[in-house]
């Protein structure tokens, strides 16, 4: 297959001429008739989103009103039938300190998570690239993305041993003189424990997207430098990072639009009651007060919530990035 | 030609600096690898162990009082079976269509100067953060009569806006050139997708393959939402109850319901866990093969 | 010409073959259950009945209450919904159930196996019966075990009062360095009784009235003590962050001493005890501690488990074949059957009366035979559960040393395990969390306890106050039924000798 594409790909010194030309004079009407060529590509995606994306968001509705599935002949017809109810359904929430807590709580996980989380994935994919011996880059990376395929539930019962009172963390604190810490009942330790655990399961998947911008590199920029006299770090600093620069970009604006999740899973498995000062999210705040449950209205409501704050954020990153690095995702 | 390239390209010899900075380098990841080995190993390790050994802990890395029972009594479950079945099924049929709806949809997005660029992808990216909600998605596929079938578990996650967006930037990268060349030679946009952007963009595909499949073989939420029939639960569905059932014990179960729990050793719950997750690691070693440097702009340059 | 034809004729002839055999097969129970990790369909017990009884049962799962709300009020096509109370009566609200009581009358069998009380839960305002319950014995499932190897080493005596079990732990943490108590419980039951607390609502006799026992000054003097014995090391330093798994684990390796202990943990305890060394290693249980007063407030687990219902969009017809099926199984031979097995198979019969399970058919075929109840028979159901606290001699002696010793005190009843009134099912699981995710706050020190009346007003605005009044207001048109459940003994008095007045 790749044979293939070489030869087709080979370009003949008249047919570039003939795109330069192309290029030159890309009339406005050469553009629609090439855009059109292209449009009925998009048919497939589009009717899925449309059926399977847009059809249900009539539903959002529901955030406004005081929803009870049974008050109709069906589901559909109660929505029609249940009474409206404005913001009634938010400001029930956000009379309670415990849940303004929980989006505080969101905000920093969230944010240690991208300031400090985000860029890790990227320096083990640089490391890793490095890896001269062939064998051993590829059992490095086999073994890097296992965590991720372990649940939280297995992972969470794994570290709440190994930083549990009696864990192995502690007993090397105790040796070394210091007092036992109590990571998941300290309000001073648990964020940083829902950070480490949830770099050290998902960083080495997080390699795999900034792996393969790296193969698209161009060889020949890193002979030019080597010729140049760049040493190693040299190149990954001026070839490699500035050329999966783009991906970062991307891959950082796209995670700014799951700010709202700050690990769900993640931290219903790891946190109690001693913690929620530091610990308790959006998601598990409502989980625990069993709004989720038959509370479709509060849910849609704050799922609306956390949806607005992931479009502002995405938005504006795109806008950032296009003013600062020109580059964005669309 | 690429073993050549290779060959080239390590002819310059390594200084001093360079070699310590190698070792340092592979030293700290091979420290890193086997710390996110850990849980891997003591999984696999307690999946073979002696529940005595467990309930002790005993089992670090590897197994104590070795058994295969519990692997014996998870094969012999006939739920497990089925629902690798479905898990197969799903991840096999539902990742070759995703594919080619995201390749078709993230082609067009890629050329920035196709008209109404902007508005496709915001009407792309607002429904990738914004959702109506579980009661009319469930009444939607209610109505298409895809509750209980196994298309509900394929069909709604076809299209990944995440995933497009990621394919996309990768065909950005590709330089026009060389499809304007083919398009000259008369090729559709079509044929210019399939017989050149694409042979361009294997290591693309691979890693958005692989997404798709792991996001495939892990779902079990829509499993638990639009499913009721006992014979399309998949594997994750399964292991879901399963673990849930044996860790959220609380003082309003019933005494059956407790007793039934403690039923279900960590050595069972592990055992299940590892049957879960390998088939779908052993896809990636099989796709490490286009992440292989310098592919792609090999042919480039021809 | 004649092949077509032939061909034509074959294919039309197996079609209504087809048809016909599908006509004479009997009809299908549909019934729609709470997510089981097995497949009731696939499993030995479910075979075993339906080759017994002719009923063909099909059992599909729903997740949790959205995914329940959503099949029922978009019409589903089932004959049976297993329910947990809450659902049951969210449902009985709307309308969305059926009531059987006109069809009932057929099936005199099937009302007279359950209990009367089970009967007067299900009952509507209007009358009608809208479900089979599932009701709970009183049983006591079991106090603190210790290691009784241990406790004879050191002449340690069981406790009765909160001095001596504090004596007590403290003796344990010097003696032999273990963490004396281990657990994750936010009311630990046994240290509980000993300030008065035995359920988290109760019957004020002075006020005619039901109160939280929140207001009940042994809550803080409770919550005192525990938070006292967790700084001073005498509970699990780890006790808010407990898991079943942490707890066994700590307990088997002979890091801790005692926790609370029912009949289904006390034999892995035991067996890893003794393959690791402890070849003396046994359980016993303390009872609930005495009150100032002397008195022990024993808590059992009595209560409405289950509601099996019939939707309201079933016909006449449907639903009555259902019902025939719930008394078919409910039937003494029947309900043995699929909760012991087969005699001489899965078990023998003791000397006494009572079943003797053989091992290991007995757990490979009939382990999960107890989720194929439907109702429970109020005769049957004591003596076959026998069979399973008898799976080995640990088991067995845990639950009879319990229970021998708990039995001579007399239990409790709880008094809200009837309560079907709307308040009780909206807030009743939140505050239960609120309130323990407290408790445990307070435990570990990170809440203190000069917050309490913030937290009883937070308690309040969450519902608690609503609850509470309905709850009084429901209590005095159900006083006799309130009295009824709080008088519940346990059916194995007999077996231990006992007869509670």
């Amino acid at each position: 297959m790749a044979q293939q594409s070489l030869t087709s790909g080979s370009l003949s010194a008249n047919e570039a001429k003939q795109i330069a030309k192309l290029n030159r004079k890309k009339s406005d009407r050469s553009r629609l008739r090439r855009s059109l060529s292209l449009y009925w590509l998009l048919i497939p995606g589009l009717i899925l989103i449309l059926i399977f994306h847009y059809t249900p968001m009539y539903g959002l509705v529901i955030g406004f009103k005081k929803y009870n599935i049974f008050a109709g002949a069906n589901p559909f017809d109660a929505i029609a039938k249940s009474p409206w109810v404005g913001l009634a359904n938010w400001s029930k929430l956000w009379v309670q300190s415990k849940f303004r807590q929980a989006v505080a709580n969101t905000f920093i996980i969230s944010a240690m998570k991208i300031v400090i989380g985000f860029p890790i994935p990227i320096i083990l994919a640089l490391m890793i690239n490095e890896v001269r011996n062939t064998a051993l880059k590829r059992t490095l990376q086999t073994v890097m993305y296992l965590p991720h395929f372990m649940s939280w539930v297995v992972v969470g019962a794994l570290f709440m041993n190994i930083l549990g009172t009696t864990g192995i963390v502690n007993a090397i604190i105790v040796a070394c003189g210091g007092e036992v810490q109590k990571f998941f009942m300290d309000n001073n330790w648990f964020r940083w424990v829902l950070l480490l655990t949830s770099v050290w399961k998902e960083s080495g998947w997080g390699t795999i997207v900034y792996l393969a911008a790296i193969t698209s590199i161009d060889p020949a920029l890193y002979e030019a430098a080597r010729i140049d006299r760049a040493n190693r770090l040299q190149l990954i600093w001026h070839v490699t990072l500035p050329g999966i620069a783009g991906t970062v970009v991307m891959m950082l604006i796209l995670r700014l639009g799951g700010i709202m999740d700050a690990g769900f899973s993640q931290i219903l498995v790891m946190y109690n009651s001693t913690v929620y000062k530091s610990g308790d999210i959006i998601g598990t705040y409502v989980y625990r007060e069993g709004l989720g449950k038959l509370n479709w209205s509060q849910g849609t409501l704050v799922g609306m919530f956390n949806s607005i704050i992931n479009m502002v954020l995405v938005l504006s990153g795109n806008i950032i990035s296009r003013k600062l690095t020109e580059r964005s995702i669309w | 030609m690429i073993m050549a390239k290779k060959k080239n390209n390590s002819s310059f010899a390594l200084t001093r600096g360079e070699k310590i900075f190698e070792a340092v380098n592979a030293v700290i990841l091979i420290l890193l690898g086997m710390l996110m080995l850990f849980p891997f190993l003591n999984t696999l390790a307690k999946s073979f162990s002696g529940d005595t050994a467990i309930l002790t802990g005993q089992v670090l890395l590897w197994p104590v009082d070795f058994q295969t029972g519990t692997y014996k009594y998870v094969l012999r479950e006939p739920q497990f079976w089925n629902s690798l079945k479905v898990s197969t099924f799903n991840t096999i049929v539902g990742t070759a269509g995703s594919m080619i709806v995201t390749c078709l949809t993230a082609y067009p997005l890629s050329k920035t100067w196709i008209y109404g660029r902007k508005p496709l992808m915001l009407v792309f990216v607002f429904c990738m953060l914004f959702s109506g909600g579980m009661v009319p998605s469930y009444l939607l596929m209610r109505s298409l009569n895809l509750i209980n079938t196994i298309w509900v578990l394929i069909l709604p996650g076809m299209l990944s806006i995440y995933n497009m967006i990621l394919m996309k930037n990768f065909f950005e990268e590709i330089p026009e050139a060389i499809e304007e060349s083919a398009q000259l030679d008369g090729a559709g946009s079509l044929r210019t997708l399939v017989s050149i952007v694409l042979p361009m963009s294997l290591p693309a595909m691979a890693t958005i393959g692989l997404f798709y499949a792991v996001g495939y073989w892990d779902n079990y939420m829509s499993g638990l939402m639009y499913i009721t029939d006992p014979k399309l639960r998949s594997l994750q569905q399964y292991l879901y109850v399963l673990v849930t059932e044996a860790v959220t014990v609380n003082e309003n179960m019933s005494m059956d319901a407790l007793e039934n729990a403690a039923l279900n050793s960590e050595a069972i719950r592990a055992a299940t866990i590892m049957l879960a997750c390998v088939p779908i690691m052993c896809v990636y070693p099989f796709l490490q093969k286009y992440f292989v440097k310098g592919m792609r702009v090999g042919s480039v340059k021809g | 010409m004649k092949r077509t034809l032939a061909i034509l004729l074959a294919l039309v002839l197996t079609l209504s073959l087809c048809t016909f055999a599908a006509a004479e097969e009997a009809k299908v129970i549909k019934v729609l259950h709470v997510n089981q990790s097995f497949d009731m369909n696939d499993n030995y017990v479910g075979k075993l009945l339906e080759e017994a009884t002719g009923y063909k049962v099909e059992y599909s799962y729903y997740t949790d209450d959205n995914q329940l709300a959503m099949e029922v009020a978009s019409g589903t096509d089932y004959d049976l919904i297993t329910l947990g109370t809450s659902m049951y009566q969210t449902l009985l609200a709307q309308g969305a159930l059926k009531d059987i009581a006109p069809l009932l009358e057929n099936y005199p069998s099937l009302k007279e196996n359950i209990s009367a009380l089970g009967w007067i839960y299900v009952a509507g305002e209007d009358g009608g019966i809208y479900g089979i319950p599932n009701v709970d014995d009183a049983v006591y499932v079991g106090g603190i075990g210790y290691r009784s190897d241990i406790f004879a080493d050191h002449n340690y005596q069981e406790p009765n009062t909160i001095d001596e079990f504090y004596d007590l732990l403290v003796a344990i943490k010097n003696d032999t360095g273990m963490i004396p108590l281990t657990g994750n419980a936010a009311v630990e039951p046994v240290i509980a009784s000993a300030f008065g607390l035995s359920y988290d609502f109760v019957v004020d006799e002075e006020n005619n009235a039901i109160v939280s026992w929140l207001r009940l000054p042994g809550m803080k003097e409770y919550l005192a003590w525990m938070n006292k014995a967790y700084n001073e090391g005498l509970i699990d330093i780890d006790w808010p962050v407990n898991t079943g798994d942490t707890i066994n684990n700590k307990i088997s390796s002979n890091q801790a001493c005692m926790t609370y202990a029912a009949h289904w943990s006390t034999l892995n305890w035991v067996n890893a005890l003794v393959d690791s060394g402890d070849t003396d290693a046994y359980f016993k249980s303390i009872v609930p501690l005495e009150d100032a007063n002397g008195k022990r407030h024993i808590a059992v687990s009595n209560g409405i488990s289950r509601v099996f219902a019939i939707p309201v969009t079933a016909s006449d017809e449907d639903a009555a074949y259902t019902l025939e099926m719930i008394a078919n199984r409910l039937e003494k031979e029947n309900y043995w059957l699929f909760n012991d097995g087969i005699e001489g198979t899965h078990y023998t019969m003791g000397e006494d009366g009572v079943p003797l399970p053989i091992l290991p058919i007995f757990n490979d075929d009939m382990g999960k035979g107890s989720e194929y109840q439907i109702g429970r028979n109020q005769y049957e159901h004591p003596i076959t559960w026998m069979a399973r606290v008898h799976k080995t001699q640990v088991q067995w002696d845990t639950f009879y040393d319990a229970n021998s010793k708990a039995a001579k005190y007399g239990f409790e009843g709880k008094p809200m395990t009837f309560a079907n009134f709307p308040e009780y099912t909206e807030y009743s699981s939140a505050l239960t969390t609120l309130c323990n995710d407290y408790f445990k706050q307070i435990i570990a020190g990170t809440e203190s306890l000069d917050n309490y009346d913030d937290f009883v007003a937070e308690w309040e605005v969450s519902g608690g106050k609503e609850l509470e009044e309905a709850a009084t207001e429901w209590y005095r048109a159900n006083t006799a039924l309130v009295e009824a459940a709080r008088k519940s003994t346990s059916p194995y008095n007999e077996i231990f000798g006992y007869a509670i007045d």
